[in-house]
Order: structure tokens, then sequence, then C-alpha cells
């Protein structure tokens, strides 16, 4: 992806939301959250290819709002995780 | 993740994920003036998101988390016109069984764990998954 002039190039980024999740990563992992956000809108986006049969774009599906979302972090030395 | 979303033609034009390394507060002005949607997704009681829902809100973005502290009084402010909240309180949080799951949290632990389309789970990790609650 660094580097990669042609990441995005696709979107028409006037009409993208862009999302955040902007944290310093702890040991109670709650990047983990976000994640589990994404993978729901990604099931949500696969299970709607499995039931139309169409490529998920701008053009076949008007309705729905393009969406790039950021995750950004750093953990303190020493960290770990807690379970 | 980011490269199994930007690698799925179905739709990748759709949904996108950046990771930002090495994120600190002295790179926030970057980003803060340019979002549309601050995701404050926390557990209640847990951890506190502080003063950053703020910063974000007062330069313009929308601000969707779950119903923590910052969170709620910035609700109570400003209302529901740029905050949408959801989820339990802390108080439900003390009342409810910790070691019930919800079908959505099963079901994207089982894609992780066992359909593997993100890669290899770190041993660590699977462990966290395993015993998360709720």
């Amino acid at each position: 992806m660094k580097g990669d002039n042609t990441f995005l190039s696709d979107f028409d980024l006037k009409s993208t939301i862009f999302e955040a999740y902007l944290k310093r990563v702890t040991p109670g992992g709650r990047h983990v959250i976000l994640l589990f956000y994404v993978i729901s809108k990604y099931l949500e986006l696969k299970k709607l290819v499995k039931d139309t049969g169409k490529k998920i774009t701008p053009e076949n599906f008007p309705h729905l709002v393009p969406r790039v979302i950021f995750m950004g972090g750093m953990s303190r030395p020493g960290d770990k995780l807690i379970l | 993740m980011s490269n199994v979303l930007a690698a799925d033609d179905d739709t990748n034009k759709m949904l996108q994920m950046i990771f930002l390394p090495n994120y600190t507060t002295s790179k926030e002005y970057l980003y803060i003036c340019s979002l549309d949607v601050n995701v404050q997704l926390i557990l209640p009681g847990k951890q506190s998101c502080a003063t950053q829902p703020l910063k974000f809100t007062m330069n313009g973005s929308l601000l969707l988390g779950s119903r923590d502290a910052t969170n709620m009084r910035i609700d109570n402010l400003l209302g529901k016109d740029v905050v949408v909240l959801f989820g339990m309180t802390y108080y439900d949080h003390l009342q409810c069984d910790n070691n019930k799951r919800s079908p959505l949290v099963e079901k994207i632990t089982n894609v992780i764990l066992n359909d593997k389309i993100f890669g290899n789970v770190d041993p660590l990790l699977k462990d966290y998954f395993e015993q998360m609650p709720t």
C-alpha cells in the first residue's frame, strides 16, 4: 500500500465517508472492537454480493456510501495483552 | 485485514481500511480536521476516551460511539444531531451475564478463528478471542 499511487484511485473522495479510530494501543485490546466493526461491515457487503450476484460498486448500489476507515495506534514498551 | 479488504474485488470499491503506524497526539492535527466520522468504540467503565471526542467533534466530525463518560456528556450538550450512541451503559454491563456472547460477536469470532479469511491468528490473540466476553 505504501507508495502505491493507484490506492483509493477508484474512490470518489467527495462522497466517501472517512472514519477514524485513533488511539493508543492499550493492554485492554480496545482496537479489537474496531476490527469487529470492520468485519461486520465486510460481512454485510459480502452477504449483499451473495444475495444480488453483483459487485459492490457505487454504480450498482447508488444508495450505499463508500467508506474508508483509519486505524491508528502505538503501544508503550512493556505492554502485554490482558487476558 | 487491510490487505484482504484491498484484494477483494467484490467490495474494495466500497470499503477500505488503512493502518496508521506510530500514531501519537503530535500527529493528531493531520487527521482531526479531515474526518467525517469519529469512532469511539470502547467498553464503558473500562478505559475512558478522555478528551479526544471533544477535539474531533469541535472540528465538525460526527461522533459514533458507545455509552461512555465523555460520549454521554457530549450527547447531553449537543444532542442527536452530531452524536450517535449505542450499546449498554456501565451499570447495564454490571447486571448482564458476561459469559454469554451476542450472536454477532460469535459469528465474527468464528470468521476470524475458523474461516481464516484474514490469515492465521496469533496463539495469544486466539486465547483473547476465546475468552472475550459479550
